[in-house]
């Protein structure tokens, strides 16, 4: 078509435009611009790096407290549920070790099997009489009554025994009817299965009685569940017999170390955690709100409850933010034409990472309100502006697309007000207003770009689920 | 610049040396900025263009199909560059499918030799689409179905864009012929000068008599 017949205007400018090369001399700022885009390339690169970089780190420090907690957990857990278990191995341990110490902590076991102890007497008395050797002692002991009398009498009678330790504790624990027919006792007792290993334990100072005792323990319990605990004291007066051969210091540190820990634990129970996932739309505007344009947010956020008031907060949210500008309002140095725009329109994606702490002020039945500040990075993924000029001008729209370049580290203070309503025991329903200032020229055109809306969504408790 | 020099800087500039890509850049300068500033609306938006031109060529060299010309690897950047930078306002046409472009220019041409500034900033007036395909079809000989397919525009449009481009430039051609401003220029710069040298020669005079 071209060929048909050379254009004359085509050539004239073809002839008057080619090969001007020399035409050019070098500038060096256009080099320094290009040293610069060559440094953001690798800054780019780097700055992903970097954003992957803080992504994982802050993943990492997430899973490494989610770790943690739930570590704790089940660390609390276990003497928690076993708590009766525990006391009873710890119990088992004091009466191994047979130390006045560790009747402290069996406190609540002494109130059972006190209780227990005074009704048993007589059927007890019964077994102890054709059971035991120390049937006189025994028997006495329970007819009379006496506690005291009896603990007195076993720790004689058990001086003998291997078992003074046995003694002291029915001593200590002031246990009624423990002392005397020490099997039966625990048999009656065992609905709670401290209470059978108490008897268990008492069972041992005599080594030869175990075995009548238990069978004792068999009979009186038939139609009972405790069947299995007559077992369990079995077990327990074997291992007891076991570990006799322990020493007891061994055995004390081990105790103690439970109970520092079961402590530390009971201490600990409190921080909670959760996790809420958010939406919001909100309006972005350059100085005033007066020509604001609507935007969107989607975020993740993980909340730790420090105190009963205080929450801290984080997470990641990606937000669409666009907005117009006056170019007074927009600085750029990257562009810059004689003319200046009339209007510059902005869309921006941002990766918002906050930082929040936020107090509850209110909190009744399933409602909640709290309000919250703190600060939020920016990482500016893409930048899209479009510079308008004015008819006179002739100018053509211009259009200018950043990518990666600009990072905003706490550069955006954080208001917000957290309504949540709980439905059910893990999850709740999050009504968060909030508001966005930057607190530095925010992207390209270092525009003060504030974003005011309201954030909804679900949180869920991750805290309570695992509550004792 | 020789060719195992230019292989030598291109060795350099894949191992990231800052010196090698300063005289590769400096090498390509002139060049490059030619064919952006074709496409540009102006200087500031040329050296844009053009810098991002050369990161794709840093970026991209070891792509470089070295039994080809270097120059001409580094040209075709430039102008895709430049085609992606307009790429958002190439739609700009007007709906007349004219045929009629070709007629544009034939005659009336003044006789003139007009300089590269000239001509440059002719071209630099129109707007980004019409100046984007008069550059593909007037310079670098595209046809229309190649303008349309790379512009993915329709080859109507690139037809109008064209004979709009032309219209514009033939009018500022022939204005162009009619402005003798140059000399009316310097005029005033003798006069200027003669002025001021009369000034200070009278008052230098004065001086002397009192």
């Amino acid at each position: 078509m071209k060929e048909k017949h050379e254009n004359k205007l085509d050539q004239l400018f073809r002839d008057g435009l080619s090969g001007p090369e020399d035409h050019f001399a070098f500038r060096e700022e256009d080099w320094e611009s290009m040293e610069q885009l060559l440094d953001k390339k690798s800054n780019k690169k780097a700055g992903f790096i970097r954003i992957m970089y803080y992504a994982s780190g802050i993943a990492a420090l997430l899973l490494l407290a989610l770790g943690l907690y739930f570590y704790s957990k089940t660390d609390k857990i276990d003497p928690t549920k076993l708590q009766g278990k525990v006391k009873t191995k710890t119990s088992n341990d004091k009466r191994l070790i047979g130390s006045p110490d560790q009747s402290q902590s069996n406190g609540t076991i002494r109130d059972t099997t006190t209780g227990l102890a005074t009704t048993i007497p007589a059927t007890n008395s019964k077994h102890a009489q054709g059971d035991t050797l120390f049937g006189k002692t025994k028997n006495t002991a329970v007819n009379e009554g006496v506690v005291k009398k009896q603990s007195s009498k076993v720790n004689t009678a058990a001086g003998g025994s291997l078992y003074n330790k046995a003694a002291n504790m029915a001593i200590n624990h002031a246990l009624p009817g423990n002392a005397a027919p020490k099997t039966e006792t625990s048999n009656k007792v065992t609905p709670g299965t401290d209470v059978t290993q108490l008897a268990a334990n008492k069972t041992q100072p005599a080594n030869q009685i175990t075995k009548n005792k238990t069978a004792g323990i068999d009979t009186l319990f038939d139609g009972n569940k405790i069947a299995s605990a007559s077992n369990q004291v079995k077990n327990n007066i074997t291992t007891n017999q076991n570990t006799d051969t322990l020493t007891g210091k061994a055995k004390e540190q081990e105790a103690k170390k439970q109970m520092a820990i079961v402590k530390a634990l009971a201490i600990k129970n409190r921080p909670q955690f959760s996790i809420s996932v958010l939406a919001a739309s909100d309006a972005n505007a350059v100085n005033s709100f007066g020509h604001s344009q609507t935007g969107t947010n989607y975020g993740l956020q993980l909340s730790l409850r420090v105190t009963r008031k205080l929450t801290i907060s984080t997470g990641v949210a990606y937000a669409i933010k666009p907005y117009s500008s006056t170019p007074t309002s927009y600085s750029s140095a990257s562009y810059n034409p004689s003319i200046a725009p009339t209007n510059v329109q902005a869309n921006c994606k941002v990766l918002d990472i906050p930082l929040n702490l936020s107090y509850q002020l209110y909190s009744k039945g399933s409602n909640t309100i709290g309000v919250g500040t703190g600060l939020s990075s920016y990482f500016m993924l893409k930048e899209n502006y479009r510079f308008d000029y004015s008819a006179e001008s002739g100018w053509k729209p211009y259009n200018l697309e950043v990518r990666n370049q600009n990072t905003h580290l706490f550069g955006v203070l954080n208001v917000n007000v957290n309504y949540q309503r709980r439905i059910n025991s893990k999850f709740s329903a999050v009504l968060q207003p909030y508001m966005k200032l930057p607190l530095t020229g925010i992207g390209n055109g270092k525009v003060d770009l504030k974003s005011t809306g309201v954030a909804l969504g679900i949180n869920w408790n991750i805290g309570s689920g695992f509550k004792p | 610049m020789g060719e195992a020099e230019l292989q030598q800087l291109i060795a350099g500039c894949l191992q990231q040396s800052r010196k090698d890509q300063k005289m590769l850049y400096k090498a390509f300068y002139g060049f490059a900025m030619s064919i952006c500033l074709r496409y540009a609306g102006n200087r500031y938006e040329a050296a844009e263009i053009m810098n991002q031109g050369f990161l794709k060529v840093f970026t991209n060299l070891q792509k470089y199909d070295a039994s080809r010309p270097f120059i001409a690897w580094v040209g075709r950047i430039m102008m895709n560059t430049s085609i992606d930078y307009y790429r958002s306002n190439l739609k700009l046409s007007l709906t007349d499918d004219l045929d009629a472009a070709e007629d544009i220019g034939h005659n009336e041409l003044p006789d003139q030799k007009l300089n590269y500034d000239d001509l440059i900033g002719m071209v630099q007036q129109l707007p980004n689409a019409y100046r984007t395909v008069f550059n593909l079809f007037a310079i670098e000989g595209f046809s229309h179905e190649e303008i349309a397919s790379k512009l993915n525009i329709s080859t109507g449009t690139s037809k109008s864009n064209l004979f709009k481009a032309r219209e514009k430039l033939k009018n500022m051609v022939i204005n162009s012929g009619r402005l003798p401003e140059s000399n009316s220029g310097s005029g005033q710069h003798t006069i200027v000068a003669i002025g001021t040298i009369s000034i200070s020669m009278s008052v230098l005079i004065e001086l002397i008599m009192k």
